[in-house]
């Protein structure tokens, strides 16, 4: 245990000897900053309210509890609520009218009602890949799922009570305003004749639930970048962008530049001898120097996630911790580069080799995980031509290779989930594809490093220093 | 017990073969010195002994724990040549991380550390980072990380390497202090000189051959050979000396010594009876050792097959040259 702080602390006095791990440091405070200079401001009750029901096209069957979705476009309907007014805890109080949006399209039904019988029903039977066999060519079933819109008679439609009509309406506002169904009154009024209608709604908590959309000004109100901004979905595109494909992709190349030198370093001719004749062991010597370089660059995800994730919580006003979760998930992936940038330090030791090949490899990951999307997709679609052989040597390079890209999938999954009002994110469509299970991305992950670093290990201790 | 102890010991880096049979032995409380031209094979046998690279054949033991055992290392400090602290750490940190590494609890190093690095000269700068520290400096530093942790057996290669001649003079009186303290002290040099002054006992190691090995005084001594000096104004009888059947020449350097060599079964006696009978008066008579640079060409040239020297000879290298 001395001799692994010992190399701890040695690895961390060699980071903070180059300037980078500043210049890292500094980059972490600026974009704190920046994130920290967003503000948001509710859009006007009218204007959100509009963009909120332009959504209900969108219904969720078994009363709103259905994971998949039912497009009921066919019988469009237009909600308005030019009235909208709100008070100053975020209630909002409208009165809503529901009006065909034109003549019907497939029939003349009467849309509304069509929605709520919709709604209604329990979810209706699952239209597994409408637009070919999913096993045409190779490799697993893909589930693509949509719902079918159910078929109703006009005694069916009749049958639609007030209370479904009201419990509808709950249902929607609640899914894609971001609050409890409780937060929701809907009550109908009489006097306007059907297939119009007229209800009386008040949200609570409204303005600064996650779907409500707001006016983003960036730079302390320097900068503005317009209205119609839902919380939610802004603060997950901010958080996924800084760890996903831009941000995440330069932090993990700068994380590999600063820690390729620890090892090569460490090998040198006249270093590694004053280290093989201390009483530590090769192997020991060369996973405390990897753990060494992974608790480092650890210490500066977790300093920059946490500053983001405390600037940008502030602006939006809810502390969702699950952005924190990609701190493992940033280090997982960084574990895998940095596992490789070990085995070649250990084969070439050379930092230049070990930087090239590490970010080829990272950029021939990208690939796959590119490639492997697309396959799965034409799989389904049958978008391009592509031959037998090309489907297996993605599906196996995807199998054996660590799973950077779905590790980023389901990064987003995660943050869509826990950031987006429950219906944004079921229409986003991550309900629809088939994601990769954590265990075994994380499982072929840490087989990768495992085999790795005792191939590393393997050849330091066979080589005479 | 012996501290080291090697045997048949064989060494081969792809075609070249490094050590061909070396066979020593070292025992405690000595200062053992291992001579030999670069490239003789003296550094290999130390990486033999500490598990740096693995011999081909034979046995080596350190401390009676087989060459290469993790343990055993605890109990040994080492200088390896040609070092290269990492230049981010200051002579202190640098301690306190091999420190670590050999097992010093963090009280004990605090303490240590300022009183091993006084003892090597630079605790004055121990705080300044090593990139700043002069080649004898880091030598000296080099030196410190080998002490540190009281180690039963501290193996030098070539320690006085970069390090001025004041700064030898005082290494040589450190090592004699830690064999005063009950230390074993295996030192790798090519500086013969040096070694003569401080070892107990030396090995000449030759092309990864051993081809002499004992106590400098063993070495060093040369069957009869005396230096006479008589008192100032009176002539030294060079040729009745001559007529007993010694051989006489002066010596250059100092103008009325003679130089007399013993011929084979005789002693002085004769000489010294005849100088007497002349009513001469011997002021100095000192009887004459080689210097163990001596030994060390004369090992090496009849170590080396005629052929080989001829052609050196004829080449533009000088002999020995090597150093
Ligand atoms: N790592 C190595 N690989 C190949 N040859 C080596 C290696 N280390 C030493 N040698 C060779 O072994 C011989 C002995 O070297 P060395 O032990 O360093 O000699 P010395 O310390 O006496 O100068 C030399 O011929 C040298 O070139
Ligand atoms: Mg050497």
């Amino acid at each position: 245990m001395q001799q692994f702080f010992a190399i701890l602390k040695d690895s961390y006095r060699e980071a903070v000897d180059g300037f980078v791990i500043y210049v890292m440091l500094g980059l972490a405070l600026v974009v704190a900053l920046i994130v920290g200079s967003i503000t948001f401001t509710p859009d006007p009750a009218p204007r959100a309210v509009a963009v909120i029901v332009s959504k209900f096209t969108a219904v969720f069957p078994d009363k709103g509890k259905s994971k998949a979705f039912t497009a009921v476009a066919q019988h469009p309907v237009k909600y308005s609520a030019e009235n909208a007014e709100s008070g100053t805890d975020g209630t909002v109080k409208f009165v809503l009218d529901v009006a065909p949006e034109r003549a019907a399209v497939v029939d003349k039904k009467d849309g509304f009602r069509y929605a709520v019988f919709t709604w209604s029903k329990p979810a209706g039977e699952k239209f597994k890949n409408p637009f070919g066999d999913g096993k045409a060519k190779g490799g697993e079933e893909r589930r693509f799922e949509i719902v079918l819109p159910p078929e109703a008679t006009a005694a069916d439609l009749a049958a639609v009570t007030d209370d479904d009509m009201a419990g509808f309406l709950k249902s929607q506002f609640a899914a894609f305003v971001g609050v409890t169904e409780a937060d929701v009154s809907a009550k109908r009024v009489a006097g306007v004749a059907e297939p119009s209608y007229r209800f009386e709604v008040e949200l609570k908590r409204a303005t600064t639930a996650r779907g409500w959309p707001q006016t983003l000004d960036v730079f302390f109100r320097q900068v503005s970048l317009g209205d119609d901004w839902e919380l939610g979905q802004t603060v997950f595109k901010i958080e996924n962008g800084l760890v996903g494909w831009i941000g995440g992709t330069g932090t993990l190349v700068i994380s590999v530049i600063i820690t390729a030198f620890f090892i090569p370093n460490m090998l040198r001719k006249g270093s590694i001898d004053l280290l093989i004749s201390k009483p530590i062991g090769r192997t020991q010597l060369l996973v405390y120097k990897y753990i060494g370089g992974l608790v480092f660059i650890s210490i500066i995800t977790s300093f920059t996630i946490t500053l983001v994730w405390i600037a940008i919580s502030f602006r939006a006003g809810y502390w969702d911790p699950t952005f924190l979760l990609t701190i493992p998930t940033l280090l997982l992936a960084f574990a895998i580069l940095y596992a490789l940038s070990t085995a070649v330090a250990v084969f070439t030791r050379s930092a230049i080799a070990s930087i090239l090949i590490t970010i080829a490899f990272m950029f021939g990951l990208f690939i796959v995980g590119q490639a492997k999307t697309f396959f799965d997709v034409n799989r389904v679609f049958q978008v391009a031509k592509v031959p037998d052989w090309a489907y297996t040597l993605v599906d196996t390079l995807h199998a054996i290779l660590p799973r950077y890209k779905d590790l980023d999938r389901l990064t987003s999954k995660l943050l869509i989930e826990t950031n987006l009002p429950s219906g944004e994110a079921r229409t986003s469509g991550i309900g629809l594809i088939d994601y990769p299970s954590w265990g075994m991305t994380i499982g072929v992950s840490l087989a990768f490093i495992v085999v790795m670093l005792a191939l590393s290990c393997w050849k330091l201790n066979k080589r005479d220093n | 017990m012996s501290v080291i102890e090697t045997a048949d010991l064989r060494k081969r880096y792809g075609p070249i073969e490094a050590l061909k049979g070396v066979s020593l032995r070292v025992e405690k409380g000595q200062i053992y010195g291992l001579l030999g031209q670069n490239g003789a094979g003296k550094t290999t046998l130390i990486k033999v002994l500490l598990g740096i690279v693995k011999l081909t054949d034979g046995r080596a033991s350190l401390l009676d724990a087989p060459a290469g055992a993790v343990e055993v290392r605890r109990r040994v400090g080492y200088l390896p040549e040609d070092h290269a602290f990492p230049g981010y750490h200051t002579g202190y940190s640098l301690m306190d991380y091999y420190g670590a590494l050999y097992g010093v609890p963090a009280a004990e190093r605090a303490k240590k550390i300022p009183d091993t690095l006084e003892l090597v000269g630079i605790a004055g700068r121990m705080h300044s980072k090593i990139k700043t520290y002069s080649k004898g400096m880091k030598q000296r530093l080099g030196i410190a990380q080998a002490l540190m942790h009281d180690p039963e057996l501290i193996i030098l290669d070539e320690p006085t390497d970069g390090v001025d001649p004041m700064g030898r003079k005082e290494i040589r009186d450190l090592m004699g202090q830690l064999k005063a303290k009950g230390h074993t002290i295996f030192l790798n040099s090519h500086l013969l000189g040096e070694v003569e002054l401080i070892c107990d006992r030396v090995a000449i190691l030759h092309k990864g051959v051993v081809v002499r090995e004992g106590t400098i005084d063993e070495l060093t001594k040369t069957k009869g050979t005396y230096v006479l000096g008589l008192m100032s104004g009176q002539t030294f009888p060079a040729d009745a000396v001559a007529q007993l059947g010694f051989p006489v020449r002066p010596l250059p350097d100092t103008a009325g010594h003679f130089e007399v060599t013993l011929v084979e079964g005789k002693t002085i006696e004769p000489v010294m009876k005849l100088l007497a009978e002349r009513g001469l008066t011997v002021v100095h008579i000192v009887e004459k050792k080689q210097s163990l640079e001596d030994v060390f060409m004369k090992t090496v040239e009849s170590a080396e097959p005629g052929v080989d020297r001829k052609q050196r000879r004829r080449g533009a290298r000088p002999v020995g040259g090597e150093n």
